[in-house]
């Protein structure tokens, strides 16, 4: 157990990494002249800042696994750091294509979805290891609010590909990928109202299933496939 | 009878319907990125393109369509007897938001129906100063062309273009990136301008009945979503 004083002494150094990543992102865009949200170095650091904040309310509202929590989430997020440290910066003007807010919308909150589904898994491990429901019915809100969030940025991405391209749906493998894990995310949702599901250890572990669906979505697509997303 | 109504209403259907559509969609992920017939399948109505691709490219959309169908018929017959189970006015929001939200999705699925009909994307390279037939009863001519930045990079680009309708005016109109312009149906969208060997624009003619039905849809389905997300978040022991 983690005394109480250790604990918050960690906290206060997690928020001000937060800060300083908060911090980073602010003055990079400033010198950029836009959101800084292209590429891989800009986009990792932004999915390390998502994470590492929304682990910041769940934090407060947890009773048991707080340490537990917060430094899984100083972990994943430190790795996207260094990974996003160490990933090619684009430092190019913004192609005309991308510059108009829908773009800018869409690629926000799919990273902030990104955020809270890496919570989610987290809970979902926490509840593995601990088997606290508390744990379990914090996962399923921080999914439910990252498929709120995670839609609306394909119905945004829909919204700025029919402004752009003339349609709001492109059969591409990011797209295709996309559905895949709105699907899982729908199924995890729809399975959560099964008892069988509800009360063990199966929806947890298809919360923590999706995440690396998301990861897959975000990294593995626009790495390995050509599509309309990549890297 | 009652046994095959019993298993479309049921959540287990739903579950199991999601999953196969999932897998399906795993294998066109990985079908897709090497086969050349799917070059084609942005250009075309989607049933169009069905019809003349091979079955081997195809059988994973074709699945997924017919997988789609009994969602279609699940998410209904659900959704009624929803409703029609839980009638108590004071859980309304907690009974009719998920209903909003499949109405919403179902739309969706309207809307790629519709696209899927009667859908088309026409890619012209029009050179400024010519007229150019795009279908009967519209032609387009670049009037000028301006673009920012080097010319292998354009940040900015916009084109002044004219139109012509069956009543013989011409009218203007300005294009750029992500602001067309829609006329009789049809969107006109400026995709790239080029100074060499002469200055003209590459424009895409686009056709998307579906569109409309998304937009509500999406509309619906986020409606749905917030108001459910607000009811559980501060009660994850409400059923819905």
């Amino acid at each position: 157990m983690i005394s109480s004083l250790v604990l918050n002494l960690y906290l206060l150094a997690y928020t001000i990494f937060v800060l300083i990543q908060g911090g980073y992102i602010l003055s990079r865009g400033m010198s950029l002249g836009r959101l800084p949200l292209v590429g891989l170095h800009d986009t990792l650091i932004f999915l390390s800042f998502s994470t590492a904040l929304f682990a910041l309310p769940f934090y407060k509202v947890i009773k048991k696994g707080r340490g537990g929590l917060l430094i899984s989430c100083s972990f994943i997020s430190l790795f996207f750091t260094v990974a996003g440290t160490f990933s090619r910066k684009v430092e190019t003007p913004l192609p005309a294509i991308l510059k108009t807010f829908w773009f800018e919308l869409h690629v926000v909150l799919s990273f902030f979805s990104y955020g809270l589904f890496g919570i989610g898994a987290i809970l979902g491990i926490l509840y593995l290891i601990q088997k606290n429901r508390e744990l379990e019915a914090l996962q399923y809100r921080a999914v439910l609010l990252g498929y709120l969030i995670f839609s609306l940025s394909m119905i945004f991405g829909g919204i700025w590909a029919y402004l752009a391209w003339g349609t709001y749906w492109l059969w591409t493998p990011k797209e295709l990928w996309t559905v895949m894990l709105w699907l899982v995310l729908t199924l995890y949702l729809h399975l959560r109202y099964r008892p069988w599901w509800k009360k063990g250890k199966g929806i947890a572990i298809v919360g923590i299933i999706l995440y690396f669906v998301v990861l897959f979505t975000y990294m593995g697509v626009g790495l390995l496939m050509k599509s309309s997303h990549s890297f | 009878m009652i046994k095959i109504y019993n298993i479309i209403k049921s959540l287990r259907t739903t579950n199991i319907l999601l999953t196969l559509l999932i897998v399906l969609f795993i294998s066109g992920a990985v079908v897709m990125p090497s086969n050349k017939a799917f070059d084609d399948i942005n250009s075309i109505s989607l049933f169009k393109w069905l019809d003349k691709t091979p079955y081997q490219a195809s059988w994973w959309l074709q699945g997924s369509i017919l997988i789609l169908l009994f969602l279609t018929l699940n998410t209904i017959v659900c959704s009624i007897e929803s409703i029609l189970k839980k009638r108590d006015k004071r859980q309304l929001l907690l009974t009719i938001s998920p209903q909003i939200i499949h109405i919403g999705f179902l739309f969706a699925l309207v809307a790629h129906l519709v696209n899927g009909m009667s859908s088309y994307h026409q890619y012209l390279l029009i050179q400024q100063g010519r007229w150019t037939f795009v279908k009967p009863g519209l032609e387009l001519a670049i009037k000028d062309i301006e673009y920012s930045g080097d010319p292998r990079f354009m940040t900015d680009l916009k084109a002044d273009i004219y139109y012509n309708l069956q009543d013989g005016k011409v009218y203007t109109e300005t294009i750029s990136p992500n602001n067309p312009f829609f006329i009789n149906g049809l969107g006109i969208y400026l995709q790239r301008i080029s100074m060499y060997p002469s200055p003209s624009a590459s424009i895409e003619v686009s056709h998307e009945p579906g569109a409309i039905w998304a937009f509500i849809g999406a509309l619906l389905f986020t409606i749905g979503t917030v108001a459910m997300v607000v009811l559980k978040m501060r009660d994850d022991s409400i059923e819905t």
